[in-house]
């Protein structure tokens, strides 16, 4: 990034091959809609370009663009906020897919609805710890809160996320 | 350990992030605990769930997207002598029926960008009548990607509208248009929001009233009372007087409106 930042943009090329589909697959579970998480995916590269000279050494890579994309989901969301009920086209909410749903069994399918409603600060830390493996100091810093909110949210969100599985479940059998 | 404790730490036990003695003394704990024993295997069961969600391979136009944006860029750094082929070649894009309308957006900033910078310095000619090109192209992609059938990208094309200095007539319309009968909500406040920049305009404060009086959506109704107000158009007035009387109307939008009122008196 270092390279990057001093304006050799042949490097932002590497940078993208490497993160591109951990971006895009953050925004996938944070969104479950393709064609957001491909929109906000370009976004986060293009703020990486725009902003480059703004990058410190200090901070690894990792970190700041997930802070990006910290930033480029809460600029999404925020846009969103109240509308969602009035606007399902736009929403960020879990859609079936009947190819994948089959190929991944109604459990991933169940799990997947739990997760849509989950609220988007508690999907994004499962999504930054779990999947990513990020440790609670490095979220912390990508989201902007601290260290025990981030212990605290992610607790809750786990746990949120076994009781929207049970509830979920249950509706089915029911 | 407490047992408040003990499942406080269950995501990082099960992270694997704990040092080995904070293990230990959980493992210890849930032996002999059964309520903290069952609520480390269910979470540890949603905890393991989470692993068969696979991740999927972002699709080939991202690829595409950024390869173009990064090109754009690079041509748009070297130097003013190349922004005319620059600004040739999203001509020809621009009449490319295939490209991604996205891609054409982000080069099409990323001139702007370069533009931008000149601007440090004494402007030349020629960087003058290539800031009125860009305009012009910007205006058209805005118009272009206003007219997509995809949401999103009408969106986009919105808010690269309110960019526009001075918007034509073609633009203003296609906004009015928009705030009028566009299926999206989004879509619709965020055509309200970039009139508001042209607010100027007498043509765009009575297309913002006739719309009031056509408006469903509450969000759109507050928004456009919003707006208007803040114009100071007191040619809303009537608009204002008939939703407070309307008994059917959502309270909130009854309240604005007369909020609105009383301002613009």
């Amino acid at each position: 990034m270092r390279k990057v930042a001093d304006g050799d943009m042949t490097h932002l090329g590497i940078l993208f091959e490497r993160y591109q589909k951990k971006i895009y697959n953050y925004f996938l579970r944070l969104c479950q809609r393709q064609e957001i998480a491909q929109d906000l995916t370009q976004e986060v590269f293009y703020r990486i370009l725009k902003y480059r000279h703004t990058y410190a050494d200090r901070v690894p890579f990792a970190m700041w663009i997930f802070r990006i994309a910290h930033n480029v989901g809460r600029d999404h969301f925020n846009k969103q906020k109240g509308d969602q009920p009035l606007d399902e086209e736009m929403a960020c909410t879990h859609q079936q897919d009947p190819l994948t749903g089959l190929a991944q069994g109604e459990d991933m399918d169940v799990l997947k609805q739990a997760f849509a409603k989950l609220s988007v600060e508690k999907r994004e830390v499962l999504i930054l710890s779990r999947f990513r493996e990020m440790k609670y100091a490095d979220i912390a810093e990508a989201t902007g809160i601290s260290v025990a909110a981030v212990k605290v949210r992610v607790h809750r969100a786990l746990k949120d996320l076994r009781d929207g599985f049970q509830a979920v479940s249950k509706e089915q059998v029911s | 350990m407490k047992c408040e404790e003990v499942t406080g730490l269950i995501p990082e036990f099960l992270a694997g992030t704990l040092t080995r003695g904070e293990m230990l003394r959980i493992q210890a704990h849930t032996v002999s605990c059964a309520p903290c024993n069952q609520e480390l295997e269910s979470l540890s069961s949603t905890w393991k769930n989470l692993e068969h969600w696979p991740e999927e391979e972002p699709p080939e136009q991202l690829h595409k997207g950024f390869y173009q944006m990064l090109e754009g860029y690079q041509q748009g750094l070297k130097s003013s002598q190349v922004l005319p082929s620059l600004l040739d070649r999203l001509s020809r894009l621009l009449t490319h029926p295939r490209l991604a309308m996205p891609a054409l957006a982000a080069l099409i900033l990323v001139a702007g960008l370069f533009l931008g910078r000149s601007m440090d310095h004494q402007e030349a000619p020629e960087v003058a009548r290539l800031r009125t090109d860009l305009s012009q192209m910007t205006q058209l992609v805005s118009l272009s990607l206003m007219e997509n059938t995809s949401s999103s990208e009408r969106l986009t094309g919105v808010s690269w509208s309110a960019r526009l200095e001075h918007p034509d007539e073609r633009v203003i319309d296609t906004l009015l248009t928009i705030v009028g009968e566009d299926p999206s909500v989004n879509v619709r406040l965020s055509a309200v929001e970039a009139l508001y920049e042209s607010r100027h305009m007498p043509r765009v404060r009575a297309g913002l009233v006739r719309a009031l009086a056509r408006q469903e959506s509450p969000l759109l109704q507050i928004a456009l009372i919003d707006s208007l107000v803040a114009m100071d158009e007191k040619g809303v007035a009537a608009q204002l007087q008939e939703l407070m009387d309307n008994r059917g109307i959502n309270p909130v939008v009854k309240q604005r409106a007369q909020q609105g009122l009383m301002e613009i008196r």
